[in-house]
């Protein structure tokens, strides 16, 4: 979940710089992710389809923590509409996959295809979808023999563990087991949030 | 450019409300509305919740395999705004899934073993015969999420599978085969198939499965010399589905019927080139790199679901073959131009594509009644196309950036 009012100005001309788009604080480390948008071109794809693709790269820096957070890749990014209170109004989701235990600073040659340009003040969200520790360190299934717990979905108790379950304050939604089906494709307000110049 | 996607055309995305545990809700009302099957519990995602939710906390669920569902619905978990009721923000507990599922029409079955998704042949032919999607529980964030398969594709020797995510923000994708299938993200797997009661009863590939049949016994042994000079398996031909499999049945059985009407049925060579057109796969390897992902808006699919053509998405084509005369025959001919607002019917006399307006805007000039498909196209692209309205102007300047390019 993005702040609603405070976000990363970005530059679509600034073609040589890191631009922060991201940070967050994942398995105890405080990292952050950076872009930087390199080129543009309006391609008509092999299907006959106009692409307006921007050339990138993506880079994670960890800044304090014991656990190595890496880029795994980037996903297809999506223009969606805001409903949330903060009626953001069109959005662009630029979505990437991070992971705990994992050394890949760098994204590069990364294209985003998009079915229009990018126009100035679009709001753009940074969905970072973090993935589970390598299965022979956590198995969530095999508890006893695993190496490491994800803090986010259990917590030791002696030779026991506990699920952890989150709702918000205020309301009277039941807690949700890990395990269950149902995922909100959100965390705690993160800086995620950028705007186009 | 050798390519050919194929997906379930008449399952319509649709996306979890924003912040909600209804990804499950989601994937199941795409697949009740898509495939009309006869839900005992509603067809939409906040019906679906309301049942799950007066079930958990009422009755166990096997009790309920043998009642009426309906004496149970009392939750009421839709609502005008776009917020989700009080306690209606539930997730779906894995066991519950076969049951959920039964009532909404599905029969669902756990893949114990998740190897099996790293056979792409497994999963595509899964996709054919039971003409629904395979259900994945994934994991994001360290959280259960769910995910279902609803197409797959070959590009240049590259293959994919069409992943529906119900969040907006991922949608669907073409995700690249090789890299899909990780331990860490897939948890459990389950293929799904309508209930006997819902299935539609398909004359037409049954008919053109009898004929293909037919085709491969009467010519067995020409199909052994052609597998043992391509280097193919003898069985890979004598399957049916080899022919049906990426293409129309009906092409296909025509295609078969005309051949076998032919005198030069004997001659190698005709066959050969005969068994080259019909197993023709786009499977011609090269050396490029697969892209992980392709946009499902970027791409040129066709549907792989025989029982519930929609017509919608070839309506505009130029083209317009045997294959679409084919699908007009099998019904539901019905199609939406949205560029200019208007709803059309469709049949084919003698095999000339007939269409006819019925609803469109009053200021459009044009007839309502049967004319051909060509003609109908001539008047209404004279017509202005249909302007939406920009959703937020605040948020949606005019003005362009230029780019200064290296």
């Amino acid at each position: 979940m993005a702040h609603e009012n405070l976000k990363f100005p970005l530059s679509l001309v600034k073609n040589d710089i890191w631009q922060p788009i991201f940070g967050a604080q994942h398995h105890g480390t405080f990292y952050m992710i950076y872009i930087k948008i390199k080129s543009y071109e309006k391609v008509q794809n092999d299907f006959g389809k106009t692409e307006h693709t921007y050339n990138c790269e993506f880079r994670l820096q960890n800044y304090r923590g014991a656990i190595t957070m890496g880029l795994v890749r980037s996903k297809i990014p999506k223009f969606t509409t805001d409903t949330s209170e903060a009626k953001l109004g069109e959005i662009l989701n630029l979505n990437l996959e991070v992971s705990p235990f994992k050394k890949n600073d760098y994204l590069r040659n990364e294209k985003i295809k998009l079915l229009k340009p990018i126009e100035s003040k679009l709001v753009t969200v940074i969905n970072v979808f973090v993935l589970s520790p390598p299965i022979d360190l956590f198995n969530p299934n095999d508890l006893d023999n695993s190496l490491y717990l994800n803090p986010y979905t259990h917590l030791r108790d002696g030779d026991e563990y506990t699920e952890v379950a989150f709702r918000k304050s205020g309301t009277d939604q039941p807690f949700q087991s890990p395990g269950n089906m149902g995922w909100p494709g959100m965390g705690f307000c993160i800086p995620d949030i950028c705007i186009f110049d | 450019m050798s390519h050919s996607f194929f997906c379930f055309q008449s399952l319509k995305y649709v996306s979890q409300p924003s912040y909600s545990y209804w990804c499950w809700a989601a994937c199941l009302e795409q697949m009740i509305k898509g495939l009309n099957a006869k839900s005992k519990i509603g067809t939409k995602q906040c019906e679906l919740a309301s049942t799950y939710k007066d079930i958990k906390e009422n009755h166990p669920i096997d009790s309920l395999l043998i009642g009426n569902i309906n004496n149970y619905k009392s939750s009421n978990c839709c609502s005008a705004s776009n917020k989700i009721p009080n306690g209606c923000n539930i997730a779906l507990e894995e066991n519950d899934l076969k049951s959920i599922f039964g009532f909404s029409g599905f029969n669902a079955t756990e893949i114990k073993d998740c190897n099996s998704l790293k056979d792409f042949g497994f999963i595509k032919q899964t996709l054919i015969d039971n003409q629904s999607p395979i259900v994945l529980k994934v994991r994001k964030n360290g959280k259960a999420h769910m995910n279902i398969i609803s197409g797959y594709g070959k590009l240049n020797g590259c293959e994919y599978l069409l992943i529906s995510d119900p969040l907006e923000s991922i949608g669907e994708t073409y995700q690249e085969f090789s890299g899909l299938i990780n331990p860490r993200e897939i948890d459990r797997v389950w293929i799904t198939k309508l209930g006997v009661e819902n299935l539609e009863h398909d004359a037409y590939l049954e008919k053109s499965l009898e004929i293909v049949n037919d085709f491969i016994n009467k010519f067995l042994t020409n199909i052994e010399h052609y597998s043992s000079e391509k280097g193919l398996e003898n069985s890979a031909l004598s399957n049916p589905w080899k022919y049906l499999a990426n293409k129309d049945p009906l092409y296909v059985a025509q295609s078969i019927k005309e051949f076998m009407s032919n005198e030069k049925l004997t001659i190698d060579f005709e066959l050969f080139n005969f068994f080259d057109e019909l197993t023709y796969d786009s499977d011609v390897k090269n050396l490029s790199s697969c892209e992980q992902e392709i946009n499902k808006d970027l791409v040129v699919y066709t549907d792989i679901n025989f029982i519930n053509q929609s017509f919608l998405d070839e309506s505009t084509q130029k083209d317009i073959n045997t294959r679409l005369i084919n699908k007009i025959n099998k019904g539901n001919a019905l199609s939406y131009i949205k560029d200019f607002a208007t709803s059309i019917e469709i049949k084919v006399d003698d095999d000339t594509i007939m269409v006819k307006p019925i609803n469109y805007p009053k200021d459009y000039e044009i007839k309502n009644e049967w004319t051909t498909y060509e003609v109908f196209k001539n008047q209404i692209s004279i017509n202005p196309k249909i302007v939406y309205f920009n959703e937020d102007l605040n948020t949606r300047p005019s003005q362009k950036i230029k780019l200064s390019i290296n």
